[in-house]
């Protein structure tokens, strides 16, 4: 029988400069799970795990976070964009919502925010769009639209009816590296720069084929679940285990305005539609979104005519926000799942908001596709339930009720004593205590995430450079 | 991709011709009108279409479209009509056949759209022709919604 020390793995390095540099390791063993993909998702999924006592290592091609993740618009959903089309979603929208700001208050700015009717087509909406949020336990409250203006002195004063929903904004740099943080002191590894090759069985197990994108070596890790947590790229990982997930890009772009114009993120109250929300993300305002069908997942930019029409919509809202410059622009993917066989039912079942695929083959393979910033975590619940279970692991969630480390990032990285990081450590603390110290909290984060990446690499005997 | 319908209104067949031949009121007609410009045989407008759950997060897309208005005869119109949605681009012809009845007009309507490559690669993941369809129909109903309001 194996014996599994943590971090301690079997790999084969083929390199035709240097065959057989790598190699030594320490005691060989498998682990439980491997979650090919490093963005929220990946990450969460790589957390829950790890909390059921399982050995696993989260694998990410380039930077974690720095894909879709890094990319959105800051908004933790109320739900309410979407009671009236999708029910389900919009409850787990709120449901997350709350157990987010309970166990990672620190990432997340309790802005509120305001659905804002401009037009008469806007107020007809307003009926359908309450009786909704009644209906799901949404709360909102109807504001007086002077108080509004008040309020939010920016706002259009052509308002008609303006309501308030708790909308967040959530730091998408502070979550990731708080999620990567946890799940790293509960054991997981989190490994950038490795891109998964080739997924094969190899008798109980699979063996994951790796290329090292910073010295171009490969390496070969094996476990016992793979899951796909790939996102937009999901569908070509899928293809390297030789099965299909068809996962369809699409692709959104924001604009970034240099001052945050109000206190709350403002949506425009109707059907949601393209260019209808503006949220204040730190200190400038954040217009989006667009949606648009994408062929080069490689090669995706903003195009003029998008910055235009989301500062025209944005400036229905928020007049202002049109004599502001625009700082700049950029562009999201996210996937379309396509559930089901045939067209017909996949455009039926397109709101579910994410699907969990065990493949028949390879065994121990899964793929999951969709999601939202906002729901990740449940995302991760479930696909961990998924997996748990196929592995005979009774072990139930607890990322819903465990506080995420990264609250004092610049505490957190004292703890975590990364020799490596002994000069920047001392940059930190001079920040810290400072008139900086709020800004740096970035830079802490930056530092941590470093730290926990490096760490990990170096526990699997990989060079950091 | 080949659509068509018959829509009918209690409204006399010039009155109805009088709404879809005039660039301005085709423009206001539109559903979801965002913005539109009028020249003397035809327009340029920006308006929303309806598309269901295709994408996640949006019922509703910003399109933009060149229409040119063409009387064949006194009961034939066709829109000939170009533009993009979703950085995508779509053209083709509607041909509008008005026919009087009992106490008002029947309309039948056929279109004819190309879509362009981006929008094909959707029609792996959702059936295009049928939100097509409803994109179509949702123009076509309000369009003699307008012409009865008018």
């Amino acid at each position: 029988m194996l014996v599994f020390v943590r971090a301690s793995v079997l790999y084969r390095a083929s390199s035709p400069s240097q065959p057989g540099e790598w190699g030594r390791g320490l005691a060989s063993g498998v682990f439980d799970a491997l979650v090919i993909g490093g963005g929220i998702i990946g990450l969460w999924t790589g957390l829950d795990l790890a909390m059921r006592g399982l050995r696993v290592a989260v694998l990410e091609r380039g930077v974690i976070g720095g894909e879709t993740s890094g990319k959105f618009h800051g908004l933790l959903h109320s739900g309410a964009r979407y009671a009236v089309r999708d029910p389900v979603s919009a409850s787990e929208c709120i449901s997350e919502n709350r157990v987010l700001s309970r166990i990672a208050s620190h990432a997340i700015e309790d802005t509120g925010g305001y659905f804002v009717a401009l037009t008469r087509e806007d107020e007809e909406y307003y009926e359908e769009l309450s009786k909704a949020l009644r209906r799901i336990g949404i709360p909102f409250r109807e504001v007086p639209v002077e108080e509004a203006r008040r309020e939010e002195p920016e706002l259009n004063p052509g308002a008609r009816i303006v309501i308030e929903v708790p909308d967040k904004v959530v730091y998408g740099r502070d979550m990731v590296v708080s999620v990567a943080l946890t799940a790293f002191r509960e054991g997981a590894l989190v490994l950038e720069h490795l891109e998964a090759m080739e997924i094969r069985s190899a008798g109980e197990e699979l063996v994951v084929r790796l290329q090292d994108r910073l010295r171009g070596d490969s390496v070969e890790l094996r476990a016992r679940a793979v899951i796909n947590a790939a996102g937009p790229w999901a569908g070509e990982v899928a293809k390297r285990a030789g099965v299909r997930a068809e996962v369809m890009p699409t692709a959104g772009t924001m604009v970034v305005y240099p001052r945050r114009l109000t206190r709350r993120v403002i949506n425009r109250m109707r059907p949601p539609s393209d260019g209808d929300i503006v949220v204040p993300y730190g200190s400038s305002s954040i217009a989006g979104t667009t949606a648009f069908i994408v062929e080069d997942l490689e090669n995706v930019e903003p195009v003029e005519e998008e910055i235009e029409f989301l500062t025209r919509e944005a400036a229905a809202m928020l007049p202002r926000i049109a004599e502001l410059p625009v700082a700049r622009a950029y562009t999201s993917i996210r996937p379309l799942i396509r559930i089901g066989s045939e067209p017909e039912k996949a455009g039926r079942e397109a709101t579910r908001s994410f699907q969990v695929i065990a493949h028949s083959e390879p065994r121990g393979f899964f793929t999951v596709v969709g999601g939202k910033f906002t729901t990740a975590r449940l995302v991760a619940e479930k696909l961990g339930d998924t997996v748990a279970k196929y592995l005979g692991v009774g072990k139930r969630s607890r990322t819903s009720e465990t506080p995420l480390a990264g609250q004092d990032p610049y505490q957190e990285l004292r703890e975590l004593k990364n020799i490596d990081g002994a000069l920047l450590q001392r940059v930190l603390d001079s920040i810290r205590g400072g008139m900086d110290e709020e800004r740096g909290r970035l830079a802490a984060y930056a530092a941590l995430h470093y730290a926990v990446t490096a760490m990990s690499r170096k526990a699997l005997g990989l060079p950091t450079a | 991709m080949k659509l068509g319908g018959e829509l009918e209104t209690n409204e006399p067949p010039e009155r109805v011709r009088r709404v879809l031949t005039s660039p301005e009121k085709v423009a206001t007609c539109l559903p979801h009108i965002v913005s539109w410009e009028a020249g003397e045989k035809g327009l340029r407008a920006t308006f929303r279409v309806n598309i269901g759950g295709v994408v996640e997060y949006l019922s509703r897309l910003t399109a933009r479209a060149n229409i040119e208005i063409r009387e064949i005869d006194h009961d034939n119109i066709d829109y000939v009509f170009e533009g993009t949605i979703a950085r995508a681009k779509y053209s083709g012809v509607i041909h509008v056949h008005l026919d009087e009845k009992e106490n008002g007009t029947r309309i039948q309507w056929s279109a004819d759209v190309e879509l362009g490559k981006t929008l094909q690669l959707l029609s792996r993941f959702i059936n295009v022709d049928e939100l097509l369809d409803k994109i179509v129909k949702e123009v076509t109903e309000s369009m003699i919604k307008c012409v009865e309001k008018t």
